[in-house]
């Protein structure tokens, strides 16, 4: 359609007869299917900023984009951020649509073989469909990069991944997230923005010893997060949480990484705001605060390990 | 003789070891003082940038109170580099060694700090809230530019 805007100033000049109709002709076919695709990849980016830049699959300090090592330090060991940039043999270029649909809402390699749950597709599977379909657009677009994946460092029996079945069968619902009428348009973006693109309950809600959610906890934070770090408390508790922070605070947050005190985000969120969520629209972003501010309030105090240092 | 020289050490060793003692305890003193000072200054920082952070949301009017935040700011960035002298890297705080092992980084990124802020004060003066907001961001990250490789995560 761009082009044909272009095209018409010209052709208006040149002649007001056949050959304007001509040229309409000849570009509305070839323009409409070029835009088809291009504004799948725009879409797609658009989630892929809205899932937080997958920072997980770049290595951290200047690595090469999603082509994954990325070291993840958990309790459970030290996973590696995979390849998935569309390479044939070392990223993920040689799936179909299903296949990639398989991994991201049943954590299902092509293969069959279980995902550890460090990759969120417990959130991912919320997704909806077109979001997905969008999403491969434009991660097919990205720089095919060769590097082979790195195996995880993680101790058994964590690393039998057949047990994984089991733990999906107590931990894992898989499934689209549904509208909730009784709230309003805006809280409803907002829920599909935190819960299923953001996937912010992965790192933000304490797990149990077998790794599930700790539900009763959602978002209260936790000492034990990615990369050895303390998660902050992102529930509207006003004293260990961001009961505080008003709309305007976190949609200015998650647009500059700066906090009401005047300090900056560390780590993961760092990199998470600065490569995805500081794309998003103003729209967006307010519905992710209106949605995070009307979460049940949940008094946790997440000592951070250095916080007296901090403070005193 | 012996006997002197025995009630001579008898003497002079414990006072050697006061002595001592509260020397090691004068410089640690120090670099509590120093660290307790430096998270003083760095409080104040963050402070003014909550301040400018309320006024750019529009949450308070006070547009004409950011160049005196700015300014503060810009002040008290000047102090960065004394604020770590060698040493000062143990004990309660946050910074890393890396401080010290790549100081020339570090310099660097304290001079940024410093160059932003003194935009901040132009752009202040100026007035333009937009143009205040674009600024304050880059002075955020140029907060960042030294956290991320030079303060401990929590």
């Amino acid at each position: 359609m761009r082009w044909v805007s272009q095209a018409l100033p010209q052709a208006k000049m040149k002649s007001r007869s056949g050959c304007f109709a001509l040229l309409f002709l000849f570009l509305i076919p070839s323009g409409r299917a070029w835009s088809a695709e291009t504004d799948a990849v725009k879409r797609g980016e658009y989630i892929f900023r809205a899932a937080g830049g997958c920072t997980c699959h770049t290595e951290a300090e200047d690595g090469t984009f999603l082509a994954g090592g990325r070291a993840i330090e958990t309790p459970f060991g030290t996973f590696y951020g995979t390849n998935i940039t569309p390479d044939e043999e070392t990223g993920i270029g040689a799936w179909g649509e299903p296949d990639f649909m398989r991994a991201m809402r049943e954590g299902l390699s092509p293969r069959g073989a279980h995902y550890f749950p460090v990759f969120p597709y417990t959130s991912f599977t919320r997704m909806r469909r077109q979001d997905l379909v969008d999403l491969k657009a434009y991660l097919w677009t990205v720089t095919a990069v060769r590097k082979e994946n790195r195996a995880h460092d993680v101790q058994p029996p964590f690393s039998w991944r057949p047990l994984l079945k089991g733990w999906k069968l107590l931990n894992f619902t898989p499934g689209e997230l549904r509208e909730d009428p009784t709230h309003s348009a805006e809280w409803n973006r907002g829920a599909y923005l935190v819960q299923a693109l953001g996937h912010c309950k992965e790192c933000h809600t304490p797990r149990t010893l077998l790794g599930g959610f700790q539900d009763k906890m959602a978002y209260a934070g936790t000492q034990d997060g990615p990369e050895g770090e303390a998660v902050p408390n992102i529930t509207p508790d006003a004293e260990t949480g961001i009961g505080t922070w008003v709309v305007g605070d976190i949609v200015f947050f998650l647009k500059t990484g700066l906090k009401p005190s005047g300090d900056d985000a560390q780590g993961l969120m760092a990199e998470m705001i600065d490569n995805g969520f500081k794309h998003l629209t103003d729209d967006d972003l307010r519905a992710i605060a209106v949605y995070l501010r009307s979460l049940p309030p949940i008094r946790n105090e997440v000592n951070h390990r250095h916080e007296k240092v901090a403070t005193d | 003789m012996g006997d002197l020289a025995r009630k001579g050490f008898a003497v002079v060793l414990p006072a050697a070891v006061i002595c001592l003692g509260i020397a090691f305890a004068r410089a640690q003193d120090a670099a509590e003082g120093i660290i307790k000072y430096r998270q003083n200054v760095m409080k104040s920082q963050a402070g003014h940038l909550g301040a400018i952070s309320g006024v750019v949301k529009g949450q308070v009017p006070f547009k004409e109170h950011v160049a005196a935040h700015a300014a503060a700011l810009n002040g008290t960035s000047r102090m960065i580099l004394q604020l770590f002298p060698e040493g000062s890297g143990t004990g309660e705080t946050r910074a890393k060694p890396e401080i010290w092992q790549q100081w020339n980084k570090f310099k660097q990124a304290a001079q940024k700090l410093q160059d932003e802020t003194a935009k901040l004060v132009q752009v202040a003066d100026i007035g333009d809230l937009d143009q205040i907001t674009t600024q304050f961001v880059v002075v955020g990250k140029a907060c960042g530019g030294c956290h991320k490789p030079f303060r401990k995560r929590r």
